[in-house]
């Protein structure tokens, strides 16, 4: 069942007068109990995508068209109070540097209730649900968690207290930005297990944004990969790695060393850099670096179309150049 | 011939928590025109043993040998000589470039502090380096906030080169990147070491970047190195059981091997480098720890007929 739908997203940020189109026609869905990832390079929209969800885009950038639906209804289309109870309530986010989620000056505890106050739960029940809620991402001795400040706690420990905090209201959709980047890989290791868990006894929607395609292959059902503010392509996880639909994700994968590579030859580049988001060029935005490249690729940007169980938004089929 | 030898070197730090042993008797060499490894999570002392060996730090006991120069004891020329010999690459080149310089006069600087160019022959060797790194010429004329993080990293490589040094330390070198801008970095490396006949430490927690570049593979864990050995013995057939458990936490970019792999997770986090665990640094953690383990330190030992060295007492 889809809990998440995002229709025909387009963001814009607000720079040297003019309006910087940085989301571009999104249009991806989460189902209940599913990991999505959200892949792409700096500059490709994946992290402006994950604000708009939840309303925290900085000043300068706003939404100018699209749908943003959680079980339905449309988030665009709230009025600023009830777009505030949804986050955090409806949809909640982790962090990748978790201090940024949390206060330096409050308990974990009290950080915990304050977020079930704010929709509404005190008392007991709250104290209750904060407990519960530290003992459920699986740390140790949760009241006396509970009672410590942010900066006694290790790095991992952190982060599963922002997953916790995150948690406590259970909300459909986990919005998750790169979780785990700042983590080393044993205790990256433990918090993908966490969240896995987690996903799949709260049949939470999980969208997963990273530029990790490792943690990717770990955890997702599917994959988005972004590409100058638009998807490039969309499919299964399993297939998108086997059989890439849009050069841009072949090209990616290819980059990556082979763990069982045994000769080591120059990895294959890309070549060139992403567009410039103030001069897009009228055809594909991948076209300029496009080995794959025909001549119809430079008069008009693509629009997705299914292939082989994946949504490509490519003129040339992998056929022509697989 | 041996380019560098470490042995026990030892670096604590005094801090509020009591003394953290960052490097706590490191010993490894790494032979002219070879890589090795450096590899580990925070804490384990990696980044410290980097400042070590480009004497950005002082050890407080054992010995550095870089290019047949001991670095605790040079002083005068024959530290220049080591300045010369031996430098760093960071993970984020902002760090090594002075932001209100454009990038040529960065390199120049270099240049004209070691002597090595002058008059005319200053823009001609900056016009070298650049190329060097595959940069356009353009580039000079800019200031590193209008560079791209690749770019970045291509004039903080080309500003190590300035002195043609024989080593190089490259701290997470692509760690910051991009993930096609890391092919094209690691692509440069590889070439300059060919080209150049440099000797690299690749210090990275990215155990697929160090298994691409390297000819050896050491593993740190605690201040301490636990396993030392060939990259594909290392990489593919870990012996020590935090090796192994290094080798299962990475995700792979590949689904089918993701699905299929049996995951020892490791439970717990890294101990307080201020209080090392007695015996083995790694018990607390490890699967098959046993009594010895906690009492008795294992010691780097060699394994087998090949030169793979292993500190555990049960493998």
């Amino acid at each position: 069942m889809t809990v998440l739908q995002i229709e025909d997203l387009h963001t814009v940020v607000r720079s040297g007068g003019r309006d910087l189109p940085v989301v571009r026609g999104v249009s991806l869905s989460v189902d209940a109990g599913e990991i999505v990832g959200l892949v792409g390079e700096s500059g490709s929209g994946k992290s402006f995508t994950a604000l708009s969800v939840l309303g925290l885009l900085p000043a300068g950038a706003r939404v100018t068209s699209g749908r943003i639906l959680v079980d339905g209804e449309d988030l665009l289309a709230l009025r600023e109070r009830d777009r505030r109870t949804r986050r955090g309530g409806t949809v909640a986010m982790i962090y990748q540097d978790p201090m940024t989620a949390l206060n330096p000056l409050m308990t974990v505890g009290a950080q915990i209730a304050e977020g079930l106050r704010a929709h509404g739960i005190r008392g007991a029940e709250a104290k209750s649900r904060t407990l519960a809620a530290i003992e459920e991402v699986g740390l140790p001795k949760p009241d006396r968690i509970a009672r410590s400040y942010p900066h006694r706690l290790s790095g991992g420990q952190r982060q599963r207290v922002v997953i916790a905090t995150a948690l406590a209201l259970r909300p459909r959709v986990l919005i998750a930005d790169e979780p785990t980047t700042a983590l080393d890989v044993t205790i990256q290791q433990q918090i993908l297990a966490l969240v896995d868990e987690l996903r799949a006894s709260h049949d939470l929607a999980v969208l997963w944004i990273t530029h990790d395609l490792g943690v990717v292959a770990r955890i997702a059902a599917r994959v988005a990969v972004m590409y100058a503010g638009r998807v490039a392509e969309q499919a299964g996880t399993r297939e998108l790695f086997a059989a890439p639909q849009h050069p841009y994700s072949a090209a990616l994968l290819a980059s990556i060393p082979s763990p069982t590579d045994t000769v080591r030859g120059p990895l294959p580049q890309i070549g060139g850099a992403p567009p410039d988001l103030t001069a897009l060029p009228p055809g594909c935005p991948f076209e300029p670096r496009c080995v794959h490249r025909e001549s119809a690729c430079a008069a008009t940007e693509p629009e997705p179309v299914r292939r082989g169980g994946s949504d490509t938004a490519c003129l040339v089929p992998r056929e022509r150049w697989s | 011939m041996t380019m560098i030898e470490v042995t026990d070197l030892v670096r604590h730090y005094r801090t509020a928590d009591g003394v953290v042993r960052a490097v706590d008797g490191v010993t490894f060499s790494v032979a002219e025109g070879e890589t090795l490894g450096l590899v580990g999570e925070s804490g384990c002392g990696k980044s410290t043993t980097a400042k070590l060996l480009v004497a950005l730090e002082r050890a407080d006991a054992g010995r550095i040998v870089v290019d047949g120069i001991d670095v605790n004891a040079a002083r005068g020329g024959e530290a220049r000589r080591l300045r010369r010999a031996i430098q760093l690459v960071f993970q984020d080149p902002y760090a090594s470039l002075n932001p209100r310089r454009r990038i040529a006069a960065t390199l120049a600087e270099v240049l004209t502090v070691h002597g090595l160019a002058r008059g005319a022959g200053v823009a001609k060797r900056v016009g070298e380096l650049l190329e060097m790194v595959g940069l356009p010429p353009s580039v000079g004329d800019r200031y590193p906030h209008q560079l791209s993080g690749g770019q970045r990293q291509r004039v903080g490589i080309a500003r190590a080169l300035a002195v043609e040094p024989r080593v190089l330390v490259l701290d997470e070198p692509v760690s910051a990147l991009d993930v096609s801008v890391r092919a094209e970095v690691m692509n440069l490396l590889a070439s300059l070491r060919e080209k150049l006949g440099l000797t690299y430490l690749f210090i990275s927690h990215d155990l697929g970047m160090v298994r691409h570049l390297c000819d050896r593979i050491a593993v740190m864990y605690l201040g301490k190195v636990v396993e030392n050995g060939d990259w594909r013995a290392v990489s593919d057939e870990p012996l020590h059981p935090y090796t192994r458990s290094l080798h299962d936490a990475v995700p792979v970019a590949d689904p089918a091997v993701e699905s299929g792999r049996t995951r020892r997770t490791l439970t717990g986090e890294v101990p307080d480098p201020a209080a090392p665990p007695p015996g083995c640094r790694f018990h607390p953690r490890c699967p098959l720890a046993e009594d010895t383990c906690r009492t008795t330190e294992p010691l780097l030992t060699p394994r087998g007929d090949t030169d793979r060295e292993v500190a555990c007492h049960l493998v």
